[in-house]
């Protein structure tokens, strides 16, 4: 860290080398840019060269242990020292690089990887849940790893105030499923449910697990930035850290034998995606999630060879949401109608730069690939554009158009303010469905708000006729299903709602959905999961409009083993906050 | 004397008046802290989770007054908060990491184009008839009218991207480790250039104009025609005389312009990810980070009010008259 | 933000009628003026000139310009043309909005400080360098992030961050005036206040009230389109702002896009242009020192103005 005094001398000196630079010697500028630019990567390039010359004699080894895997954040400007797992604010790399999960669930490949832990086991009643631990981790800090890590990392969940967690609403308040965690020797841990609540397993596997010899001593758990964190993960040291930019390097300890292949991560801080576009572009960073415009021609036809991109859909899914309480929207077939009347290729291709899919009636997003009926379509037409058919609908519901065109429902016109929050390409979404909407006699005016507050607030008490709003998911689609159609979740307007902020009040998903929570059987899961779609066809809760997606934007100029189309074994974006897949990929890269 | 103090009373009164503002704007705004620092688009927050934030950041439903007497309390200590989106990081350190390379960016940049600014507007007064004087008021304006941030990214592109002459992002090369060494400063010398150049393009026209007007006036003071008629050269004429006498109002407009600076900043560190306080700013605002928004807007403020007092100051030795009153 | 020259505080008071015919006398002027009446035209006939809705997806995403769109398409396949076309109209209303009320409320506050005197002047002279001090844009910035983004909020917060620079031209005028033998002679006549204010001294600040109205109009454009590049304000509306947002999130320059991010740009350039050209044009025509230059040209025509240093003042009788 600078000292103030150092900061004022500094300035000076570079107040006067500007001055001075600014009157000549600019003609030496280019190459001396570049050579700047290129340096993280010549400290290595040099090695490089050196291990080359063995290389030659056996060509096996690693072409260049030291090589350095240069990530991006588009969502810190700066950095700020946190690496404490239990906060929104830890840095990225955190969760699932420093700090491990007892299992990966990748949806890429749709399959359970054991990590921390090498297997689970349900009780027959289904209220018991037994992990087996693996017996050869060390933490980062050379201490061994075992159960009573794990249970106090969910038992601190439970007890200590103000962390936060995905796996929180498992642990406590009006959702817990889980009433207690036990160590019950050093390799085995059991969890005790409440109720047979099988997705469980999903979430739960997903905690990263803190060691208790460092975290039993602190005692404001929220407040602690853990500057020095121990792990169990690839990648445990800091190495370096400035507001610009951190390094982590190898944990010596790694449980997994010759992993990691490289000596570490760097994470740079960028203003915004365009300054990481530019970024990316030029190569100076080898994976993002960025969501750059054109990836085709604005990444990989720069360096054709060594670049790639893939495009994925995550768990959420954003929809038109109609307050189903409201008329005319407690019609099902209105709702089908504005379905209808949306150009969905429109919103995919134009609004989302063909990054997802259109969506379909089954309201899952391709994440949920395996568990889809084989043809959506078939279930009902309400997500396919037909003009026609929307206004047929609207006249048989009544809905007669006024002198100016837009139709009239309970002597009202059918003109809607639609909150949306003004990420661009929802933006764009919502613009085209105005347009679209237009052609049948709605009126929207698209209404962004940054204030992400007042959206969720305005969203959970129903405040709403329509709304853009986001429906959250993960491993199976008990949590969509849930989310859009459950009566237990019903709150009267103006009072908020932890889910079903339609208002649907069908009661027909009740009995799946519990029938699927006490299920282990995939196939049995599967079979609800499709009469599960069935159902959301007929009843359009809420009208799916664009899957939330992404992009693996991959540059192997220095490194390979990254997923690739063919070789799709976990998710090709690098998003460790959220999901898990990172650590299986770190684990293969190979520098070059 | 007196005049110093009325202007630190004044300046008094604006300081608690930007805490006064910064301490009621937060609490206008409609929606949940808590749901701002964890929320994010696709979560969806249980109560549980959201009563977990509110604990840890001390959120406070006392009475209003009340909880401005803690917010003054807590300034006294010198506490301006805990940034939401780098909970738990105290706003002020997250400023401290910002404060020297904005501080850096304005002062050379104002000294640069105070400067040539000067110097432009003075030669222009000077020579009227000259092609290049004469076409340098259009010009001024016409670079001056296009927007800071328009020319930054032409800049950023062309020069940084395109031509790869200069970095287009960052304060220095993220490889380097900061400290008093040749690379780091050499570095820190030309991330900075773009940004200062672009600064100093946007910000110079208005210096220059305004000189020129002066200087116009001052050269038809009797004064000045008694100095050339009394034969001094017209190089002591034009600086000592009349440059110096024109130069006062600029003084003057020191404390404002820097003001405009820091604004023109923030948009121009925003586009090229320089780490200084308008990038921060811009950043809390996306995020809705208030409490770091607030403590950004009271110390650039705390910056100019200190800076025009300081003007202040240094006007009363320059200007006799204003000591006399 | 802007480098729009401020007329000077030396101009005299003078006939309305003289003003206008000197400015259009001045070949800057005479340009600023054409093409500010350009783009006034472009905003008033845009259904015209480029019928239809500017948010309409017109054609396939990132078009160069061709004779199907003028300036191409952007990366949503909106057609560049139009939204700069009906881009002028909503850039041009804040402009023109924000000018309105910052002058207005420039003239109420600082003429009545300046007339009133004493206690009034002791505070409103308060408010003003107050609002002068405080940082501009970090507050337009803040303000901004609070408030639910609109056309109607973008004026607001940008009056209440600007109005307090006119307000301290139009006092310290209005002082300067209020000491004239006229107001003197209207005083003794006694005329009410407010007829002194209306009758006696406003018509006599014309030149200054529309010069501060011009520099209204450039930093409500400027001030405005910096506020939606951010995009802080209504980005659903169609402004030269908002279309250099939508560029910019486009990676309209990665793309080498440079007719989605161009038009708009130099469209503010422009503007903000003409209006410093009138008032840099009329900043010359009432400051006499300025002025005398034109006049001395025309007698001094055979000899090299270079060797004229000083520039000769022709002194009214006092």
């Amino acid at each position: 860290m600078l000292s103030r005094k150092f900061h004022l001398v500094f300035a000076l000196v570079l107040v006067v080398s500007v001055l001075l630079s600014a009157c000549g010697g600019s003609t030496d500028a280019p190459t001396q840019a570049a050579s700047t630019e290129a340096a993280p990567t010549q400290a290595a390039s040099t090695e490089a060269a050196q291990t080359q010359t063995d290389a030659t004699q056996a060509p096996v080894q690693a072409a260049n242990p030291d090589a350095v895997l240069t990530m991006g954040e588009q969502n810190l400007p700066t950095f700020t020292r946190n690496f404490n797992p239990f906060v929104s604010a830890s840095l990225p790399g955190t969760l699932n690089v420093i700090h491990e999960p007892l299992m990966i669930y990748s949806s890429a490949s749709g399959e359970l990887t054991p990590w921390l832990a090498t297997g689970y086991e349900w009780s027959d009643d289904l209220t018991t849940l037994t992990f087996t631990l693996r017996d050869d981790v060390l933490w980062s800090d050379g201490e061994p790893f075992t159960a009573s890590d794990v249970a106090f990392t969910y038992n601190l969940l439970k007890t200590a105030p103000g962390v936060n967690s995905t796996v929180l609403p498992a642990l406590v308040g009006g959702t817990a499923y889980v009433d207690s965690i036990t160590a019950v020797d050093d390799a085995t841990v059991e969890f005790k449910f409440n109720r047979p609540y099988t997705p469980g397993l999903y979430e739960l596997i997903a905690q990263n697990i803190v060691p208790e010899h460092i975290w039993k001593d602190v005692t404001d758990v929220v407040a602690f930035t853990n500057d020095n964190p121990v792990g169990t993960g690839p990648f445990t040291q800091i190495t370096s850290f400035a507001s610009q930019a951190y390094e982590l390097g190898k944990n010596p300890n790694y449980w997994q034998p010759g992993k990691p292949a490289f000596k570490g991560i760097v994470w740079k801080a960028f203003a915004d995606a365009n300054a990481m576009s530019l970024a990316m572009a030029d190569g100076a960073i080898d994976w993002s999630n960025l969501a750059i415009g054109d990836p085709q021609r604005n990444f990989v036809d720069r360096d054709p060879a060594n670049r790639y991109f893939i495009l994925e859909e995550g768990p959420n899914m954003g929809i038109l949401a109609m307050m189903t309480e409201h008329e005319p929207f407690d019609d099902p077939n209105v709702r089908k109608a504005i379905s209808m009347a949306i150009n969905r290729d429109q919103v995919s291709l134009i609004g989302e730069a063909g990054v997802v899919s259109p969506a379909d009636v089954t309201g899952l997003t391709e994440f949920y690939q395996s568990w889809k009926v084989d043809d959506p379509a078939a279930l009902s037409d309400w997500a396919t554009y037909n003009v026609d058919k929307a206004n047929e609908l609207l006249d048989a519901a009544g809905l007669t158009r006024g002198a100016d065109g837009i139709r009239v429902a309970n002597g009202q016109p059918m003109k809607y303010s639609v909150m949306v929050l003004p990420a661009p390409n929802w933006m764009a979404d919502m613009q085209i469905v105005a347009e679209n909407l237009k052609e049948v006699g709605i009126e929207l005016a698209v209404q962004p708000n940054p204030n992400f507050p007042e959206w969720q607030q305005t969203q959970k008490t129903g405040a709403f006729d329509m709304i853009f709003g986001i429906i959250d998911g993960n491993a199976t689609p008990y949590r969509f299903y849930r989310q859009t159609m459950s009566s237990d979740l019903l709150a009267p307007e103006g009072t908020p709602a932890e889910g079903n902020y339609t208002r649907y009040a069908g009661g027909k998903a009740d009995e799946l959905l519990s029938r699927f929570a006490s299920s282990v059987d995939p196939a049995e899961q599967k079979q609800i999961a499709f009469e599960l779609q069935t159902l959301f066809a007929e009843e359009v809760p809420a009208v799916p409009l664009t899957p939330l997606g992404g992009m693996g934007l991959i540059n192997t100029t220095h490194f390979t083993g990254f997923p690739t189309a063919d070789n799709y074994y976990a998710s090709a974006q690098p998003n460790p906050s959220f999901f898990a897949d990172i650590l299986l990929v770190l684990n293969q890269l190979a520098p070059k | 004397m007196r005049f110093i103090l009325r202007r630190l009373g004044f300046y008094l009164i604006a300081f608690f008046v930007a805490l006064t503002i910064n301490f009621f704007l937060p609490r206008l705004i409609p929606g949940d802290p808590a749901t701002a620092i964890i929320g994010r688009p696709g979560v969806s927050l249980t109560p549980e989770q959201l009563n977990a934030v509110r604990t840890a950041l001390g959120l406070s439903d006392a009475p209003l007054f009340q909880q401005y007497l803690n917010y003054l309390g807590q300034l006294t200590r010198g506490d301006l908060g805990i940034s939401y989106t780098r909970f738990p990081a105290s706003v002020i350190s997250v400023i401290r990491t910002g404060f020297i390379w904005t501080l850096l960016l304005v002062l050379t940049s104002l000294i640069i184009s105070f400067t040539l600014g000067h110097l432009l507007g003075i030669y222009s007064a000077w020579r009227r008839g000259a092609f290049l004087a004469k076409a340098l008021p259009p010009g001024m304006i016409l670079f001056g009218a296009f927007p800071a941030f328009f020319i930054a990214i032409s800049a950023v592109y062309y020069l940084g991207y395109q031509l790869k002459w200069f970095p287009t992002m960052h304060a220095y090369d993220v490889a380097l480790t900061p400290g008093l060494n040749l690379p780091f400063l050499l570095s820190v010398g030309k991330h900075m250039t773009l940004p200062v150049l672009v600064l100093v393009l946007t910000t110079m026209g208005g210096w220059a104009l305004g000189m020129r007007n002066v200087m116009v006036s001052v050269l038809g003071e009797d004064y000045i025609t008694l100095a050339e008629a009394k034969g001094l050269s017209s190089r002591r004429v034009m600086y000592r005389y009349a440059a110096r006498n024109a130069m006062l109002p600029s003084i003057t407009s020191f404390g404002i312009v820097l003001g405009a600076s820091i604004s023109g900043l923030l948009l121009i560190e925003q586009v090229f990810s320089y780490p200084g306080l308008g990038f921060l700013m811009v950043n809390a605002v996306r995020n809705s980070d208030y409490p770091l928004m607030q403590g950004l807007f009271l110390l650039i403020t705390v910056f100019v009010l200190v800076a025009n007092f300081a003007v202040d100051i240094l006007y009363t030795r320059l200007d006799p008259r204003v000591r006399a009153e | 933000m802007t480098t729009a020259t401020q007329p000077s505080l030396a101009s005299k008071p003078k006939k309305r009628g003289g003003l206008l015919r000197q400015v259009m006398g001045n070949r800057m002027a005479l340009f600023g003026v054409g093409l500010l009446l350009f783009f006034l035209l472009i905003a008033l006939l845009a259904p015209i000139i480029a019928p239809g809705s500017p948010d309409k997806f017109a054609g396939p995403p990132n078009q160069p310009p061709s004779s199907e769109f003028l300036l191409g398409t952007t990366h949503l396949g909106k057609d560049v043309f139009k939204q700069t076309v009906w881009g002028a109209r909503s850039s041009l209303l804040v402009g023109f909005g924000t000018a309105f009320f910052t002058t207005l409320i420039a003239i109420v506050v600082g003429m009545s400080a300046a007339y009133f005197r004493g206690l009034t002047d002791d505070l409103l002279t308060l408010v003003m360098n107050l609002f002068l001090v405080i940082p501009g844009l970090p507050l337009l910035i803040i303000l901004s992030g609070y408030l639910r983004p609109a056309t109607s909020t973008v004026i607001f917060v940008l009056t209440l961050t600007g109005w307090a620079f006119a307000a301290r031209i139009v006092r310290s005028q209005t002082l300067m005036l209020r000491e004239k033998d006229f107001v003197a002679a209207a005083k003794v006549s006694g005329d009410s206040n407010s007829r002194i204010i209306f009758r006696e001294i406003l018509p006599n600040m014309t030149s200054i009230i529309v010069g501060l109205a011009i520099s209204g109009v450039a930093y409500g454009i400027s001030a405005a389109t910096a506020l939606s590049f951010l995009g802080l304000t209504d980005i659903s509306e169609v402004t030269w702002g908002t279309n250099l947002y939508w560029a910019q999130n486009g990676n309209a320059l990665l793309s080498g896009a440079w007719w989605t991010f161009v038009p708009s740009g130099i469209a503010v350039a422009l503007v903000i242009f003409a209006l410093s050209l009138i008032n840099y044009a009329m900043d010359e025509v009432t400051n006499p020192r300025l002025r005398a230059e034109k006049d001395l040209k025309d007698v001094f025509k055979q000899q090299s103005a270079q060797t004229v240093r000083a520039t000769p003042v022709i002194r009214r009788a006092h």
